[in-house]
């Protein structure tokens, strides 16, 4: 098999030409209305915004950075403009139950005007109410009513003093009540002893008498409190009388306005009622008792929708329990803690009740409760303004418990996929509440149409966020940007936020430099400047292989080592690093040995690479009989976790050098995974790795030999920076494309590998006899060995 | 009812004769420990500071109560209707406490006051009493009731007896409305020496608490009289030195009283003793109507 070709410049970057794009600057583009290319998403959401039966509420889901929040809520907002105004909602004072506030629904806008109305009445009150009982008329109805009272009693008391002195007894007077006691004609209560002088019959006449006097009396003083009930009745009838005379006008006017609401209508006369009943709460004349009576007469206006707008959108950017649900505030009144139905506070749900709450998913579920919270109001299709403490029981002070809200949302959660896919697989609500998933893609195809789509969407975000439209050169780069973002040089990366964010910056840069339009040059700069911000690290890890530190070899030969390649992610960057794989060989029983797993390094990924490596050998080189090897795998210097099968071509080649003793070449970086077969397939991240590769060769020294073999199926991705290309196109450094292991192998070998012959063995002079005969060569020498093994392996045996 | 002028800011004369009869040397008060004739000892305690006269309390030992209890089949019966029986050595007890009670009220208004005070505790029957050591120039205070004001009644019986029988001048004491020092005092003035007495009285109690006057002056048919009387009214006047609203009404009826009472603002009443008398015998008895001290002149 000869080695592969290198690859032509053109396969390493798909340039964008500006020529194809018919405009000069995106502020001749109209805006888009929807974003390109996310026909999928869109029509699940029409479906979420317009299915009205519960429960079909919706999931966006899409990329980090895709901008999910404004797409979305941008589309529902074009929605909800037509959709009809949601109600008004009130709570008021309940007379008959204060901790259990009413609740009540106001047409879209008619809250205020309750509200204001309910204001103005209780004006009314504060001075209509004292004018009406200062009045003169009042005034001597009350005194009179007064008048009667004391009359009466005074006229039952004189009668009964009379009664008392006709019949010869004296009525005295203590400090806490009254006796009879006979009396002289002095009108003086006889001595005891005196009295005992009269007659007996006398004395017992008198005895009587006054004994059925206290019987009267006591008689009489059951009656003063009827009598006071009496004089209290016809107080209050008065006070009623003149109460209405005062406000009863202004109350039955509000009644007249809004008689189709019987809450409405219901609170009035509950006023009215309550205001004759308190009425002496005026004649006190303290004002913080009337403002406290008054107080209660208000309206709590929780939600009301403006004139001009549809249905609400709202998003809530913190979804705690009780940003959610509302509150309900308490004030410290003497010590204590106090609350009544003015102290509701609307949540999230109250404000996109009759419309769409948009939610982040992440915060929603590291916010204590907030999603039970949501799913029990959800199911229950009413809103609980209740506290934590309240809901669970930790608080046992007085709460009030309002009326519920019932609630018509649509909740719309935004996260990424793997959120959706862990709710849907853990939790069983999850999918009774929010059945319609809209998955926005991360990427789009890079063709003329979509170019045009593409050139619109960045214009809109130009004008959007009021940055200088582009030029169409800057507009093809950061195409090519998105293509780079996409990792994949035919699509184009949908990540709205951060081309938004590269946008800003360019603009930025144009701004300084007084440019009217960001040119390419200012995409360019960003680019740099992002790259240069985030490249710390990058460069502390390249001084560390120039130093020598780190080993990393880039010229000459050696027997089982080789230069894999793997990527760092660090936030939103991300850079390649090259990294030394070596391996050992020696007689053994078919133990293929992972380092990295052995150490706890190693991913599970990388180990099921491993095992793929050693069936493909022992398929390959012993497909008959036991493998007398025992081998091992080391990424040299690595002393983080590593994980991926995108090392194992680079693997493969190691250990194979290592059994046949034949020499890699050093300056040929691998990348691949490789299946049983020796197939080699795709990984991630090349241009990274490309990338990584070459900035170490070219610190070392470009001398036209180095390169990069790199999965063939991954050729279609390579975006590479300009420096790359510029040193591929001088012929200082390659890019080989790999389909098998042997291609790789012919590469880094210069030998042939040989195809098997009929009988299973191999050609003389190819790689692949080399490492039949060393394997040989262990089978015989592996009983003399003792039976010493290495404690473990990573094969099935 | 007309009004014949106002005379503020006419400068002081001399006093004329009669006008030291007004003179409050003495303020006796009449204390039973019941709450309304606590209230009244405040006030004569400002009254009597304001005066510069001496206060004097007197508590009278109701010997009927001790009678009564030697009853055994006499119950007390309470304003809830329940009849307990009396024991004499728990009459005598309460009667201790209630002097008591009396001697410390007594003592705290001296001493927030700054007044010289005495208490004198006898036993017998209270207006007896009172006739028996008050004299022509004892201003005496009591509440306007005692304890049967827990019945409802405005006017008690003490205080009916002594407005038609004390030697001297008496203010039967009720809470007004707004301040305990009175702001207007209002006074009746009726034909007559008594008249004129009770002008000179509130000429003095104005002075002593720089109060307005609001006069309420009866006119007599004779003419000639009538002259000389005003000029006597004026003079007595003019040592008030304050605010002076003088009405005059061919008769002073207890309606145009209280009119006078409600216009004014007025927060005590003067009247003449006679007049009061008749009052009293009226539909609407004056002294009850009043919702403020009035004071009785003789």
């Amino acid at each position: 098999m000869p080695s592969p070709e290198p690859l032509p410049l053109e396969a390493l970057y798909s340039a964008c030409d500006p020529a194809e794009l018919t405009f000069a600057t995106t502020a001749e583009l109209e805006p888009m209305e929807r974003p390109p290319g996310q026909k999928r998403a869109l029509d699940a959401l029409h479906l979420g915004a317009s299915m009205r039966r519960p429960g079909f509420n919706l999931f966006v889901m899409g990329p980090r950075g895709a901008d999910t929040l404004n797409i979305t809520r941008r589309y529902l907002e074009g929605i909800a403009k037509d959709d009809a105004r949601p109600w008004d909602w009130c709570y008021l004072y309940n007379f008959d139950e204060s901790d259990r506030p009413r609740l009540l629904r106001l047409p879209p806008g008619q809250g205020k005007r309750w509200r204001e109305d309910l204001r103005r009445l209780i004006d009314d009150m504060r001075t209509a109410i004292p004018a009406t009982f200062e009045s003169e008329e009042y005034q001597n109805r009350l005194q009179e009513l007064q008048q009667q009272h004391s009359r009466r009693h005074r006229e039952a008391f004189e009668q009964m003093q009379r009664e008392a002195e006709q019949n010869s007894v004296a009525l005295v007077t203590l400090p806490t009540g009254f006796a009879f006691a006979p009396m002289n004609d002095k009108g003086e209560v006889i001595e005891p002893d005196a009295f005992k002088e009269l007659p007996e019959e006398e004395r017992k006449r008198i005895q009587k008498v006054i004994e059925g006097l206290q019987e009267k009396l006591q008689e009489m003083f059951h009656q003063f409190p009827q009598w006071q009930k009496e004089t209290q009745q016809k107080v209050r009838e008065l006070n009623k009388e003149m109460t209405l005379l005062a406000i009863g006008r202004p109350i039955q006017e509000l009644r007249q306005r809004y008689g189709e609401l019987p809450v409405a209508v219901a609170h009035l006369d509950a006023v009215r009622d309550d205001l004759v009943e308190k009425i002496e709460v005026f004649h006190s004349a303290d004002r913080a008792n009337i403002e406290q009576l008054l107080h209660r007469y208000q309206a709590n206006l929780l939600v009301h929708s403006e004139p001009n707008g549809g249905a609400p959108v709202i998003f809530e950017d913190m979804p705690t329990h009780q940003r959610l649900v509302g509150r309900i505030e308490y004030q410290v009144h003497h010590g204590a803690l106090v609350t009544d139905f003015s102290q509701i506070r609307p949540g999230a749900l109250h404000r996109a009740n009759g419309g769409y709450l948009l939610v982040d998913v992440r915060k929603l579920l590291t916010h204590a409760f907030a999603w039970e919270t949501l799913k029990r109001t959800l199911f229950a299709a009413e809103i609980r303004p209740e506290s934590l403490e309240q809901t669970y029981g930790f608080w046992t002070t007085a709460s009030l418990e309002p009326e519920p809200v019932p609630l018509t949302v649509k909740v719309v959660l935004l996260g990424d996929r793997l959120l959706y896919y862990l709710l849907a697989a853990h939790d069983p609500e999850f999918t009774d509440l929010f059945k319609v998933e809209a998955d926005l893609e991360d990427d789009l195809p890079r063709d003329a149409e979509t170019r045009q789509l593409y050139a619109r969407m960045i214009a809109t975000i130009a004008k959007r966020d009021g940055l200088r439209p582009l030029d169409r050169g800057a507009v093809a780069r950061l195409m090519e940007h998105a293509s780079r973002m996409a990792a994949d040089s035919e699509r184009l990366s949908t990540k709205a936020r951060e081309l938004a964010d590269l946008m800003a910056e360019a603009s930025h840069y144009a701004e300084h430099d007084g440019a009217a339009c960001v040119g390419v040059n200012h995409i360019e700069q960003t680019l740099e400047a992002q790259e240069f911000r985030a490249s710390r690290v990058r460069e502390r890890s390249r001084e560390m292989v120039h130093k020598g530190i780190q080993v990393i070899a880039t010229q000459g030969h050696a027997v089982g080592s080789v230069n894999g390649l793997s990527v760092l992610q660090l936030g939103d960057y991300a850079f390649g690093q090259p990294t030394r794989i070596t391996a050992t060989a020696r007689p053994g029983r078919g133990q293929l040995v992972d380092i990295e797993r052995e150490a706890k390094l190693g991913g599970r990924i990388h180990s099921k690479g491993v095992m793929i490596m050693a069936r493909f050998l022992g398929s390959r080189y012993a497909p008959e009989n036991e493998l007398s090897l025992s081998a091992s795998l080391a990424f040299e210097q690595s002393y983080g976790r590593i994980d991926g099968d995108s090392a194992s071509v680079a693997e493969l080649c190691a250990l194979i050098s290592a059994i046949s003793r034949v020499p890699l070449y050093q300056g040929i970086a691998v990348t691949g995974s490789v299946n049983q077969h020796g197939e080699v397939q795709a990984v991630g991240g090349v241009n990274e790795k490309v990338e990584g590769f070459f900035d170490v060769c070219r610190t070392a020294g470009l001398d036209g030999n180095q390169g990069v073999a790199l999965p063939a199926t991954n050729v279609p991705h390579l975006m590479l920076h300009r420096d790359v290309r510029d040193a591929v196109a001088a012929g200082r450094f390659q890019l080989y494309p790999l389909k098998h292991v042997d291609d790789a192998l012919a590469l880094l070998t210069g030998m042939r590998p040989g195809e098997p012959a009929e009988d299973g063995g191999w050609p003389e002079g190819t790689l692949n006899r080399a490492v039949a005969d060393r394997l040989a060569t262990f089978a015989k020498a592996r009983p003399r060995a003792g039976g010493a093994e290495e404690p473990a392996g990573d094969d099935d045996d | 009812m007309t009004e014949t002028g106002d005379l503020k800011g006419q400068e002081p004369r001399s006093r004329q004769p009669g006008a030291e009869d007004a003179g409050i040397r003495r303020v006796v008060i009449l204390l039973d420990a019941s709450r309304r004739s606590m209230a009244a000892l405040d006030a004569a305690a400002i009254f009597a500071r304001a005066s510069g006269a001496e206060l004097v309390g007197w508590f009278v030992e109701e010997e009927e109560l001790m009678r009564c209890a030697g009853y055994p089949w006499v119950r007390e019966v309470s304003l809830s209707g329940a009849a307990t029986p009396m024991q004499p050595g728990e009459v005598e007890q309460r009667l201790r406490n209630r002097a008591e009670a009396v001697r410390s009220a007594l003592q705290r208004v001296a001493r927030t006051q700054g007044l010289r005070t005495r208490l004198h505790i006898h036993r017998g029957r209270v207006v007896q009493k009172v006739l028996e050591l008050s004299t022509r120039d004892d201003f005496l205070i009591l509440g306007k009731i005692g304890y049967r004001g827990a019945l409802g009644l405005r006017v008690g019986s003490t205080a009916r007896a002594l407005v038609g029988s004390a030697p001297g001048r008496v203010m039967m004491y009720e809470q007004p409305a707004r301040s305990v020092s009175p702001s207007v005092i209002a006074v009746v003035v009726t034909p007559g020496e008594e008249g004129l007495r009770a002008l000179a009285t509130s000429v003095a109690l104005a002075v002593n608490n720089g109060a307005s006057l609001a006069v309420l002056v009866a006119t007599d048919n004779e003419s000639g009289r009538d002259r000389q009387r005003e000029n006597t009214i004026r003079t007595l006047l003019r040592d008030a030195n304050s605010h002076i609203r003088v009405l005059t009404v061919r008769e002073v009826t207890t309606n145009n009283v209280l009119q006078v009472l409600g216009a004014e603002s007025a927060e005590s009443l003067v009247v003449p003793r006679q007049w009061a008398l008749q009052a009293q015998r009226r539909r609407v008895d004056l002294v009850e109507e009043a919702l403020m001290p009035v004071v009785v002149v003789p």
